[in-house]
């Protein structure tokens, strides 16, 4: 049987896809990460189609690589990195298994998107937590295991969340599931006994979906998830701290860690808050124009039995504080409302995806880093700019503190236009210069996508050993994603 | 078998001669821990080989090195509460960390301390409030944080604000089995402690799961762990003697005793509390424990109990604190509490200034829990715990209750009518943590073999109802002991003590991390999925 045939037998014929322009957009994504088309792509419908398609792909010597969320992608993960690979893409796998309540989960498969769950949560009385904005083709599931930053800091205990539990195929074909799901009992059994998947941790004495996160597809694929959700907020009330003096924002935001107030917490510059409400390049450089330099934006919640008591009394709180430092929240600033924004960040982006909206093209630049150390990395940033003639007005920042403030993600967004070589050009070089300065200065690159890896795992050779040594336990053959990361 | 007089010699050339013994005088002392009778049948476990006191990372390294060279197991511990930290079927190498006990960091904006193994909760609590933050406290003041958050378990009092101790560790230092040593997250690349996980996969999936691996994978020489606010004052003033000392409740805490007239009543409470996110801390006692908690003595314990006032009002029942930064902030918790307790029926039982205070301390440091378990007979086991959705937990508190009592009524272990311990993992977090405190006598074999029994029997329940892997899935109880939990549940749980094992072949190639609460390094075979 030819290739196509044989998955074909697995898949069914309607779900492989060989024609050249499937496998042009397959290639490549929006990083600079080197094309190379797959062999094919296949949309499995179950977790049976995956383990058959891992189980052939470890006889042949097949690389494999998974994919969940849809166009456009950015980070080069999903970009096979040698010939021969057959693209996995799980988008076809849209089930919203179950939503419970009491416990305030959700158990989600791949290919289920931001704008799916949330309805879906909604009628339960819950929400997600949700990552800055996410484009409307992203996966909750691949956001969750790329352990993209939620703007909930309060709720992020540990960065783990708010993943769950994990189902898997491992590289080398075995079904596993993470944390309680593993058992005893089948799925099925655990929600008759009342389990509902929400102890991540484990099984016993190991952290299997530690491994998984952060991995790019490298160890296996996973088909379905439990996520930590929220109550749906029924008073919501939303702060700008607009100022000049990123110092001044990132000592109340310390100050607001502390306190426990509110609950998206998160600090950005005119330039990135402009790109997320206007609906175009235009109108972005015009809002940016009257937006302040930075602003901190606070959303405060009520969800349970005394909404409006809980936000009232945080809203005093935010202001009482706020005074501390000569700051003053408002629900409006010139060129925003709060409300509108509150709103965005509860929702995936319409089209075009903001990040897209102002030039077209968008690199981005992120690692994790102490809260207090932000503004060196954003000097050396516009300093690097004015170098690679990048224009420092287009350098959008996204700070978002994590772990409950214990530390945070640097975010900066580079817009650029494809169309445009020189730009292009520009942007290579300035994106790989900006990145190994700002790793030069102690930023990390925790999830090291493209060129970070080399960067990241050249600084930590007892890493490099220790991670071989799990990939070889849970992909003997190397056929997942082969070339990411370190192996 | 000893260690040869080659093999000693090269470890005092590590740590110089005032550091390593073999004096038998000496290692009796590491003989003798909580829970051995259980599992060797004696008070006193096997003595170690010998006992080394290494002082930093690099005599740690030279130590574990080695041992591979010569093949001599070894076991690191630090506070060494249990006999997983110092026991084992023969002797072994003691790697005892109590010369590293240095608060290396308090990084107070960023909320996180840099330590080493020996730093007990107590001594990061003190240091942590001056600059308005604690850590969780551990089981008690004594307790390695160190140990707790990369080793052990990692339970404490307060964990709905303070977070369980697993999911603590941010930056970590690891001296691996073979000698090799890692450093986990940011701190492997040299960015600094603040987070453990990456570049890519977190390793932190190794170093430890629900459960730490108890020894059997190397030594944890420093770890940054995460801190919490804390809004009480900078120092506190004791009063009265340990173990007995209270402190005056600070003014931004509130402390209650809530009374429910049923479970599930109860349980709904606990429900709401957690959701709406009011608690310092909170956790379902059971009236022996409170009464136990309360007194000085068991002879005043005793005199309470026989009332039987306790057992009538208190059968259902939940020790809440609730801290808050402003008093606007207090009474906001203090009218969803109102709330709740008009939804569950529940009142507040009343309770005098002394027990309040018993009851804070605590919470905050975990002093107190040894009174309420031990003091009664000796001992206790508990190796019935599970932690998973509430309405899971209230059904195997059901099961479990009724083979305890069936104990308890024959005299076998103390009737002492307690339900399971019920805390909740993390504040908005909906599941929890639920085990039962089965009070024995340690110098009566057939209570011993009581205890022993009903840890058996629940284990085997736990995993046939499919409640969840006893035993704390490895690192404590009896079933722990020898991976004997890993290969009962391992075939009910997608054999995932199959994958454990790879993880203990693949970084202890030559099995000197001593292994009886991990898993043991045998042959290896595929899952059977």
């Amino acid at each position: 049987m030819s290739l196509d045939e044989v998955l074909a037998a697995i898949v069914g014929s309607g779900c492989v896809f060989n024609d050249p322009s499937t496998l042009e957009a397959y290639s490549k994504d929006e990083s600079f990460v080197h094309a190379i088309r797959p062999r094919c792509v296949v949309k499995p419908k179950n977790t049976g189609e995956v383990q058959a398609i891992v189980k052939w792909a470890n006889q042949t010597r097949t690389p494999l690589v998974p994919i969940s969320s849809g166009a456009h992608r950015f980070r080069g993960d999903t970009v096979p990195s040698v010939g021969g690979a057959i693209a996995v893409d799980l988008s076809q796998m849209k089930r919203i298994i179950k939503i419970d309540r009491p416990s305030r989960v959700a158990m989600i498969e791949p290919g289920v998107t931001f704008g799916e769950l949330i309805p879906e949560l909604g009628k339960e009385g819950l929400s997600p937590f949700m990552p800055l904005v996410p484009r409307r083709s992203k996966s909750v599931v691949a956001s969750c295991l790329e352990r993209e930053p939620i703007t909930i800091p309060r709720a992020h205990w540990e960065t783990q969340d708010p993943l769950l539990c994990t189902e898997i195929i491992y590289g080398s074909g075995d079904l596993f599931r993470t944390g309680s799901a593993a058992g005893p009992g089948t799925i099925e059994e655990q929600w008759e006994t009342g389990r509902t998947q929400v102890r991540g941790m484990g099984p016993a004495q190991v952290d299997f979906a530690k491994l998984i996160q952060g991995a790019q597809g490298t160890m296996g694929i996973v088909t379905w998830v439990t996520v930590k959700c929220k109550l749906l907020p029924k008073v919501k009330k939303g702060f700008f701290v607009p100022s000049e003096d990123l110092d001044r924002l990132i000592d109340l935001t310390y100050r607001l860690m502390w306190k426990k107030v509110g609950a998206e917490c998160l600090i950005l510059n005119g330039h990135t808050l402009a790109c997320i409400l206007a609906k175009d390049a235009e109108k972005a450089i015009a809002l940016r124009e009257v937006l302040p330099n930075w602003a901190l934006f606070l959303g405060i919640e009520g969800a349970g039995l005394l909404p409006n008591e809980k936000v009232a009394y945080e809203e005093t709180e935010l202001k009482e504080v706020a005074q501390l430092f000569g700051l003053t929240p408002q629900m409006v600033i010139p060129g925003a409302t709060a409300e509108v924004v509150s709103d965005a960040l509860s929702q995936p982006s319409p089209e075009p995806y903001w990040k897209l909206r102002y030039k077209g093209g968008c690199q981005d630049i992120f690692f994790i880093t102490n809260l207090n150390r932000t503004p060196e990395f954003i000097n050396k940033m516009n300093e690097l700019a004015g170098r690679y003639k990048y224009p420092g007005i287009d350098i959008g920042v996204y700070i978002q503190p994590t772990v409950q403030g214990t530390n945070c993600h640097c975010e900066f967004h580079l817009s650029y236009s494809p169309q445009r070589s020189i730009e292009v050009d520009r942007m290579r070089n300035f994106f790989t210069a900006a990145s190994k300065a700002l790793a030069d200065m102690g930023a990390f690159f925790s999830r090291p996508y493209g060129p970070w890896a080399a960067m990241g795992y050249s600084r930590a050779a007892d890493t490099v050993i220790a991670l071989r040594k799990v990939k070889n336990i849970f992909d003997p053959n190397g056929i997942m994603n082969p070339g990411k990361l370190c192996f | 078998m000893a260690l040869t007089k080659e093999a000693y010699r090269a470890l005092e050339d590590i740590v110089g001669a005032r550091y390593l013994t073999e004096e038998a005088a000496v290692l009796e002392g590491y003989c003798f821990v909580w829970g051995n009778e259980m599992f060797f049948g004696d008070r006193f476990s096997p003595r170690p080989h010998a006992v080394i006191l290494p002082g930093s990372t690099e005599e740690v390294q030279a130590i574990v090195k080695l041992c591979n060279r010569y093949a001599i197991e070894y076991k690191a511990h630090a506070s060494g509460f249990c006999s997983a930290a110092l026991a084992g079927p023969k002797g072994f190498l003691s790697i005892e960390l109590r010369r590293m006990n240095r608060i290396l960091e308090i990084d107070e904006k960023n909320m996180f301390a840099v330590i080493e193994p020996c730093v007990t909760a107590g001594e990061l609590l003190l240091e942590a409030m001056k600059k308005g933050l604690r850590s969780y406290s551990g089981s008690s003041p004594t307790s390695s944080i160190v140990a707790s958050a990369t080793s052990y378990i990692g339970l404490s009092s307060s964990q709905i604000s303070a977070g369980y101790g697993g999911r603590n560790p941010l930056g970590v230092e690891w001296v691996l089995p073979d000698g090799e040593i890692l450093r986990l997250g940011s701190l492997g690349t040299g960015a600094g402690w603040f987070t453990g996980d990456g570049p890519g996969p977190s390793l932190r999936g190794i170093m430890r799961g629900h459960t730490g691996p108890s020894g059997g994978l190397g030594v944890i020489t420093k770890a940054a762990v995460k801190l919490v606010p804390w809004y009480g004052p900078a120092k506190m003033e004791t009063k009265g003697k340990p173990p007995s000392y209270t402190v005056d409740v600070p003014e931004n805490f509130r402390v209650f005793t809530l009374i429910f007239p049923s479970r599930e009543k109860l349980y709904e409470a606990f429900g709401l509390i957690n959701e709406e996110a009011i608690a310092f801390a909170c956790s379902r006692r059971g009236p022996f424990t409170m009464v136990a908690g309360m007194t000085g003595s068991n002879k005043e314990a005793w005199e309470i109990w026989k009332e039987g006032y306790f057992q009538k009002k208190c059968a259902n029942s939940l020790a809440l604190i609730m801290d808050a930064s402003s008093r606007r902030e207090m009474d906001y918790k203090e009218k969803v509490l109102e709330k709740i307790l008009e939804r569950t029926e529940g009142e507040m039982f009343p309770e005098n200034a002394h027990g309040q205070s018993a009851r804070f301390v605590h919470a905050l440091t975990g002093q107190g829990g040894v009174k309420g378990v031990f003091r009664a007979t000796g001992s206790f086991s508990t190796g019935a715990n599970a932690d998973e959705a509430l309405v899971a937990m209230l059904k195997a508190n059901e099961m479990g209750y009724e083979v305890k009592q069936t104990f308890g009524k024959r005299g076998v272990v103390l009737d002492d009518d307690d339900p399971t311990w019920l805390t909740a993992t993390e504040e908005n977090t909906s599941g929890a943590h639920q085990e039962f405190a089965v009070r024995y006598d340690p110098l009566d074999p057939q209570s011993i073999k009581g205890a022993a029994e009903i840890e058996a029997i629940l284990g085997k329940l736990w995993l046939e109802k499919n409640i969840d892997i006893a035993s704390f899935a490895g690192a404590f109880g009896l079933l722990a002991y020898g991976g004997k939990i890993h290969e009962m549940a391992g075939p009910k749980c997608l054999d995932y003590h199959i994958w454990m094992r790879k993880i203990k072949n693949a970084f202890d190639p030559n099995c000197v991390s001593e292994s009886s609460y991990y898993i043991k390094p045998e042959e290896e075979t595929s899952p059977q999925k």
